[in-house]
C-alpha cells in the first residue's frame, strides 16, 4: 500500500476527530494543505464526524437509580441496608445513631430534595404553570413508598439539563453566582460554630413525556389518550445552601479523607465526636421557586390518572387530593411515625416545622417573596425557629 | 402520586449523589483533583464514594457508548449497571496500561457482549468480512459525502453494522486514539484503521440505498439486529 505511505488516508479519521498528538497532527495538516485528494477526504470525514456527533451525542444521561441498583447488586440484593444508609459514611452507620439519623435524613431530604435535584420538582410537575406559595404535609407510610410505581414506567425524561452544585468562597460569591441576596442568621445557637460553607445549586430542568406505549409495555397498564403524549416541563430555581460544620462529611463527599480541614467537633470525646464531625450543625437554604408547565392534559387529569395507578393506597390518594389547589400548594411527603410536623409562623409568614420523634433534629420550611427558604439542624424546633427568624 | 413521595426520598439519595459529585468538581479549586487512577485504587480498597465519583465522571460517556451497542436505552442502563459492578470487582486488576476511561469502555463492552448473548440478541458477531481492507478512497462512481448529507447520514448510522457504528462513535464522539480504540475493541490497530475506512464506505452505501429506495433507514432495533448477522 504505497498509497498509504504517500497519503495518510488511514490517519485522516483521527485527524478529523482531533485525537492525534500535536506532532502527528501538524504533519498531516501540512500534507493536507498541499494535497487536494486528502483535503477532500478530510472534508468527508468532517461530515461523518458531524453526523456521528449529532446522532450519537443526542443521548442524554442514564436515568437516576443506575448507581443505586448497581450497589444493590454488589450487596447481593441484601435487604440489610437501605440505599440511604449505604451512602452514609461508615462511622455513621452504627445502629446507635441510625434512628436519630433517619429522622435527620428525612429533614435534610426535604431541604436537599428541593434544592439539589430536579426530582423534587417532578412531584409538582403535575401542575399547569405554577409557582408554589405554600406547603402541605402528606403523611406517607414506608409501605406506601415501597409500593409506589416507577415514574419512568409511564414515560420518558428528555432534555434533562443538570448543572452541578459548586462550593463558593463566601456568601458574596454565592450571591453573585446565583443572582440573589443570601440571608445570614443573626443568631446562632451555642452548638453551631465556625463559618459556613456556601454551596450554589444552579437551575435544573427536565421534561417528562407520558407514553401510553411505555406504560403498556413496562407497567402493563393502559393510559388514556389525553394523557398519552402530555409533557411536563420542569425547572427548578437557583439555590444557595449554607452548611455549618459537618466538615468531615463535606470532605468525605468531596472524596477527601477526613483529617484535612476538619472543623472543631461540637462535642468532646466519645463516639459522638466522629458523628458530630459528619453531621452539619446547621443548614440554611434559599431557592427560587420551581416552575412547571404542562402541554396536553390538565393537571387534574394527570393527578387523577397517577393516583389511580396500582401501588397508590386509597389513603394516600385521598391525602393528595385533600391538598386543594395544586398550582399553589406543594405536597411534602412525611413518613408516618418518623417525623412530627406543625404549622408555624416564621419571618411573618406561614411555614411548616418538622422534627423527628426523638427531638434530635428539626427543620422549618417557608415561602416568602417567591423564594423557598429552609433551615434544618440537629437542634430543638425552638432553636431552629430562632435561627430562621434571625435571617436577614 | 408517587412523584411526590418517592421522589423526595429518591431525591434525597440522588441529591446526596449529585451534591457529592459536584462538591468534587466544586472543590477542585480548593484541593488537588484526584485522578481516575487514584479513584480506581480507592475502589479496589472498597471505597464506595470513589465509585460514585468515578461514575459521575464517566456515566455519560459510557451510556452514550452503550446506547450504540444496544437496541434500547433500558438495556444500555442495565449494562451500565453491570459495568459498575464489574469495575468494582475488577478495580484491583487495573494495571495502568491504558487510561481508566479506556479500561472502563473495555469493561462496558464485555458486559454488553455478555448481556446481548444472554438475551439471545446477536452480540458482536465475528464480522471478519467487515474488516477486509478495501480501497479507502471513493471510486469515480461514488459521490463525495457533503455537508448537506449530515442529517441523512445521522439517520443512516442506525443502518450500519454494530462494529462499524462502534468504531465511528469511539473515534468521533469519544475522541479515543486508534490505540485506545484497539484496546477497547480488542483488535490490532490496523484493524481499527481499516474498519473506520470501511465504516465510512458502509455509511455511504446505506445513504445511497436509502435514497434509492426513497425511504428512511430502518429503526435502530432493526439496524442493530441486522448489523451483526
Amino acid at each position: 500500500m504505497t498509497e498509504e505511505r504517500e497519503h495518510p488516508v488511514l490517519e485522516l479519521p483521527a485527524f478529523a476527530a482531533g485525537s492525534l498528538d500535536s506532532d502527528q497532527a501538524r504533519a498531516i495538516e501540512a500534507h493536507v494543505a498541499a494535497c487536494d485528494q486528502c483535503r477532500a477526504a478530510v472534508a468527508e470525514w468532517n461530515v461523518v464526524r458531524q453526523a456521528v456527533q449529532t446522532t450519537a451525542g443526542r443521548v442524554t444521561s442514564p436515568s437516576r437509580g443506575v448507581l443505586d441498583r448497581a450497589f444493590a447488586k454488589i450487596d447481593g440484593e441484601s435487604r440489610g441496608s437501605t440505599p440511604r444508609e449505604r451512602w452514609l459514611p461508615a462511622g455513621v452507620r452504627r445502629p446507635v445513631f441510625q434512628r436519630a439519623l433517619a429522622g435527620f435524613a428525612t429533614v435534610v431530604a426535604l431541604v436537599l430534595a428541593l434544592a439539589f435535584t430536579p426530582v423534587g420538582s417532578y412531584a409538582q410537575g403535575l401542575l399547569e404553570v405554577f409557582r408554589p406559595q405554600q406547603f402541605a404535609v402528606v403523611p406517607v407510610s414506608i409501605a406506601d413508598l415501597e409500593a409506589l410505581p416507577e415514574l419512568e414506567h409511564y414515560g420518558e425524561f428528555s432534555q434533562v439539563e443538570i448543572e452541578m452544585p459548586r462550593i463558593r468562597a463566601d456568601a458574596a460569591d454565592a450571591s453573585a453566582a446565583m443572582g440573589m441576596s443570601v440571608l445570614t442568621p443573626q443568631y446562632l445557637p451555642a452548638a453551631v460554630s465556625g463559618s459556613p460553607t456556601y454551596i450554589t445549586v444552579p437551575r435544573q430542568s427536565a421534561t417528562f413525556t407520558f407514553s401510553a406505549a411505555q406504560a403498556q409495555a413496562v407497567a402493563q397498564v393502559t393510559m388514556p389518550a389525553n394523557i398519552d403524549g402530555t409533557s411536563v416541563q420542569m425547572t427548578t430555581g437557583n439555590a444557595v445552601v449554607a452548611v455549618y460544620g459537618g466538615q468531615a462529611l463535606l470532605d468525605q463527599l468531596a472524596g477527601v479523607p477526613s483529617g484535612g480541614q476538619v472543623a472543631p467537633p461540637a462535642h468532646d470525646g466519645g463516639p459522638l465526636s466522629s458523628v458530630a464531625n459528619q453531621i452539619p450543625q446547621l443548614i440554611v437554604m434559599k431557592a427560587e421557586a420551581p416552575v412547571a408547565t404542562i402541554t396536553g392534559a390538565s393537571a387534574e387529569d394527570i393527578r387523577e390518572y397517577l393516583l389511580s395507578q396500582p401501588g397508590i393506597s386509597d389513603r394516600l390518594a385521598d391525602a393528595v387530593r385533600a391538598i386543594g389547589d395544586p398550582t399553589k400548594t406543594w405536597p411534602i411527603p412525611v413518613p408516618v411515625g418518623e417525623v412530627n410536623t406543625r404549622s408555624v409562623t416564621v419571618q411573618g409568614v406561614r411555614g411548616t416545622a418538622f422534627s423527628d420523634l426523638s427531638g434530635f433534629v428539626a427543620g422549618v420550611l417557608w415561602v416568602k417573596n417567591g423564594f423557598i427558604h429552609a433551615v434544618g439542624a440537629p437542634l430543638s424546633e425552638g432553636e431552629v425557629l430562632n435561627v430562621a427568624n434571625s435571617l436577614r | 402520586l408517587r412523584l411526590t413521595a418517592t421522589n423526595v426520598v429518591e431525591g434525597n439519595m440522588q441529591a446526596a449523589r449529585t451534591m457529592r459529585a459536584s462538591l468534587l468538581s466544586g472543590s477542585a479549586n480548593r484541593r488537588e483533583h484526584e485522578t481516575d487512577a487514584v479513584l480506581l485504587r480507592r475502589i479496589a480498597a472498597t471505597d464506595r464514594h470513589a465509585v460514585a465519583e468515578l461514575y459521575a465522571r464517566h456515566q455519560r460517556a459510557l451510556f452514550r457508548y452503550l446506547c450504540q451497542l444496544t437496541p434500547d436505552s433500558g438495556l444500555a442502563e442495565e449494562i451500565l449497571q453491570d459495568t459498575i459492578v464489574a469495575a468494582w470487582q475488577g478495580a484491583a486488576s487495573f494495571e495502568g496500561r491504558s487510561t481508566v476511561q479506556t479500561w472502563l469502555f473495555a469493561v462496558a463492552r464485555r458486559q454488553a457482549h455478555n448481556a446481548l448473548r444472554r438475551r439471545g440478541l446477536p452480540p458482536f458477531a465475528d464480522e471478519d468480512a467487515l474488516d477486509v481492507v478495501v480501497d479507502p478512497e471513493p471510486g469515480p462512481e461514488e459521490r463525495a459525502l457533503q455537508q448537506s448529507d449530515v442529517v441523512e447520514l445521522g439517520r443512516a448510522m442506525s443502518g450500519l453494522s454494530l462494529l462499524h457504528r462502534e468504531v465511528l462513535v469511539l473515534n468521533f464522539l469519544h475522541g479515543l486514539s486508534y490505540e485506545e480504540i484497539a484496546t477497547v475493541v480488542d483488535v490490532p490497530i490496523g484493524t481499527v484503521k481499516s474498519r473506520l475506512s470501511n465504516a465510512k464506505r458502509a455509511l455511504r452505501e446505506v445513504l445511497l440505498a436509502g435514497s434509492a429506495d426513497d425511504r428512511s433507514v430502518p429503526h435502530t432495533d432493526a439496524g442493530a439486529k441486522g448489523a451483526s448477522r
